[in-house]
């Protein structure tokens, strides 16, 4: 009888079973993304007309949302009275960030994007009773809250100690390990490149305190970023610095606005009082691990 | 006779001489490192003391740095009168980034940490004119240039024209083959930071922006806050400056030229007053520069 070919050992049906399984395998991850896609068009078809679908990862422990950029955008939607439905979900946006909307079947991604998109859409304008001047220093100060001060909250929460990073994730606490663990190693990779990741953390506490001071002392004693009216670039620095009395525990960040610069933290419980009266509902139920019905600390 | 033994066809003496020649290289390789730490050491001690040495990579052929932050450095030195001589070389900080300082044998690094540190050591105050307003403006602006304008530039240098200028505005010094290792490189780091996953009709449209508010802020005034220079103007003209002579061709180019005429004529203010020896800080044309040429 001749015996079966083998190589290093293993025969051809070895062979043939674990063609077969990796076939089956790589059959079975297309099917299921063709049934994720089908689910998808189906569900984008229940999607109201004329009503903004913002997609953002979930309700927070404390604060609507753990990330500025949602927050901000959802509170640029209630400023220009926008009607809107939210989609909590942790799916990206075709550049792999969140948030992200769809509007009348149009996806739009980047919360500025967003906000460019439906001013143009709609004809609105949060920021018509500033002047050219004034609209300058707000991009400018814009930039600083997303493209600086934003990483230094990036650094504080990532690139060091995950103990109070952790304590405020909506999640359970196996999801919560898996899901830190995943975001640390992107963030940190993304701090280097930035730039924020090679400064030192004394380095980085100076420049936290630097920017914050700068806000501070622009705002002053107005009631918002201009004046007694609120503006667009009020939804992008309140959900920064909600995030910093609502999000980052025991940082330098909340230390700051808690009691060094009392006028920012002032405003922003007044953004919150105006825009959010119904912040309490907004966030997770006890029942969820939230606060929701709890008296604030 | 016993035949030798081997490992996977490779005789003891073979493995012997393998083993050799890696010892060998690292044992070369560690030899260089510290003679090179000699040369270091060595050369720290000729640095004159109470002077600035500025770590630098090397003078542009229109430019004196086709990097915007050893232009803010060094703008800023001549501004603040603070004594300083330059060393061109390819030595990066400890944080992997140029340009650097020594001063008095203390190593600073990251361009804003110079200024501070000189500010703080030698009782400079270039802002002293300012009110705290103006200051927490001018502190939101330099932001806007260095964390956002910056890396529009960086797309455009090194993404989208595939660092295809640079060894021309570099004289030379970077090659072809070195730009392209460097665009490699860029690419990811833009995606990471952000701006990368932007298409370049959004990121064209953002670069926009970012030059409207800065033109429409600076307005009619000669500096950005009024007749006299601030700290702020060498990180604004740092970057301008890099549009107008180091990015031919480009959207950032057309713009600081054609479409914001306050800006070029900024540009050309600042230089005029802190560079009135310009020429002698580019190349000369045997170096690959234009020094005595007419400016285009």
């Amino acid at each position: 009888m001749a015996s079966s070919s083998s190589f290093f050992g293993v025969t051809e049906c070895n062979l043939l079973c674990v063609g077969g399984l990796v076939a089956g395998l790589a059959l079975a991850a297309v099917a299921f993304k063709r049934y994720q896609k089908y689910k998808d068009d189906q569900r984008r078809q229940t999607y109201p007309k004329d009503t903004v679908v913002l997609h953002q990862i979930g309700r927070g422990k404390y604060i609507p949302s753990i990330s500025p950029f949602p927050l901000k955008l959802e509170t640029y939607l209630r400023m220009a009275k926008i009607p809107y439905i939210n989609e909590h979900a942790h799916t990206m946006s075709s550049k792999g960030k969140t948030p992200w909307m769809t509007y009348n079947g149009e996806d739009v991604d980047d919360s500025q994007m967003c906000i460019d998109f439906l001013n143009k859409k709609l004809g609105v304008d949060m920021n018509k009773h500033l002047s050219l001047e004034q609209k300058s220093i707000g991009h400018a100060f814009r930039i600083l809250v997303e493209d600086h001060l934003y990483w230094t909250m990036a650094y504080v929460a990532y690139a060091g100690d995950l103990t109070a990073t952790r304590s405020v994730m909506p999640y359970d606490p196996l999801t919560n390990m898996f899901l830190v663990r995943a975001w640390t190693k992107v963030i940190r990779k993304q701090l280097w490149c930035q730039g924020m990741g090679r400064h030192t953390v004394e380095q980085v506490n100076h420049l936290i305190k630097s920017d914050l001071m700068a806000l501070s002392v622009f705002l002053g004693r107005k009631r918002f970023f201009f004046g007694s009216e609120p503006c667009e670039f009020d939804c992008c620095v309140f959900g920064m610095l909600a995030l910093a009395l609502w999000c980052m525990p025991g940082s330098l960040h909340e230390t700051l606005v808690n009691k060094e610069f009392p006028n920012l933290k002032d405003y922003v419980y007044r953004v919150r009082e105006t825009f959010w009266p119904d912040w309490n509902e907004c966030i997770l139920e006890p029942e969820q691990g939230g606060t929701r019905g709890k008296k604030e600390k």
